[in-house]
């Protein structure tokens, strides 16, 4: 049995790595590990509550991957966490992960740029990593 | 038909990537471009008989590498300039390349692993990035390549 991960963040470009997963891998030997990792940067130090509302906005997005990937065994996990890359890298090594598919860069206009998640991940993570476009 | 662009840079992460590659590419599906980049940080400075033999000294890593993938179609590019991720992103634009597959080094290797960096946050191409002989879990090897690439 292969094991994907599949990190989102929500964005419509990152819902797009689904595709890729339906096109390219067998829904008989594949399961998939969606992860949302919920940046904290103020992690232990906040009680507004506004981590819950971001998590709840997510969760509507993961709700969206049901569709694209029906036909895959799948399981989702919303994690919260100071550094959304070191948790990707440790969640993957964690379980055993075979491969990870993510987009390049999510953010849109000059943030589209950075993607330093991707870079990060695929620079630390023990597996392969795909990154889509 | 797909082009995929494998970069030969040393041979225990050369051997990674031409197996990922036998084993997720059929050779009906795929045109390969093999490409080596030479760093030349004082290009101004280099005689033409000096590229010339710094090519020569590539062509049996090439020729190794090309008799294991021997089914499949390959082009062979040498490119030399004082950037390497600079020459090679201009030549995954030009040549319009589908997918890029790396394979990463150690962690000391810096030179290598800021080339990958690069390519990863610039290129807008599928990359693959593997990790050293570290996915056979992922496919399930032809064994005849297996040998080949063992002897390589």
């Amino acid at each position: 049995m292969k094991k994907i991960l599949l990190p989102i963040d929500g964005t419509n470009k990152s819902l797009e790595s689904c595709k890729y997963i339906v096109e390219n891998f067998n829904t008989d030997n594949t399961k998939i590990y969606v992860l949302n990792v919920n940046e904290d940067f103020y992690h232990g130090f906040s009680n507004t509550g506004e981590s819950e509302k971001a998590n709840k906005n997510v969760l509507k997005a993961i709700d969206n991957t049901d569709n694209e990937l029906k036909n895959f065994d799948v399981e989702k996990t919303v994690v919260t966490s100071k550094s959304a890359k070191e948790e990707i890298v440790s969640f993957a090594f964690e379980n055993n992960i075979d491969t990870i598919v993510m987009a390049r860069a999510t953010k849109e206009g000059i943030k589209k740029i950075s993607g330093s998640v991707s870079k990060y991940v695929s620079k630390f993570a023990h597996c392969p990593v795909i990154i889509l476009p | 038909m797909k082009k995929v662009l494998l970069f030969i840079t040393k041979p225990e992460l050369d051997k990674t990537s031409v197996e990922f590659l036998i084993n997720n590419y059929s050779s009906k599906e795929v045109e390969l471009e093999l490409v080596t980049i030479l760093n030349d940080n004082y290009s101004y400075v280099m005689s033409q008989i000096d590229k010339k033999e710094l090519i020569k000294n590539t062509m049996p890593v090439f020729n190794k590498v090309c008799s294991i993938l021997k089914d499949y179609k390959i082009n062979k590019h040498v490119l030399i300039g004082a950037n390497s991720a600079k020459e090679a992103m201009y030549f995954i634009k030009e040549n319009n390349i589908n997918d890029i597959i790396l394979t990463k080094p150690n962690k000391y290797d810096i030179s290598h692993n800021v080339f990958i960096s690069y390519l990863v946050r610039h290129s807008d191409r599928t990359v693959f990035v593997l990790p050293k002989n570290n996915f056979n879990n992922f496919v399930e090897g032809d064994a005849e390549y297996e040998k080949n690439i063992i002897a390589y």
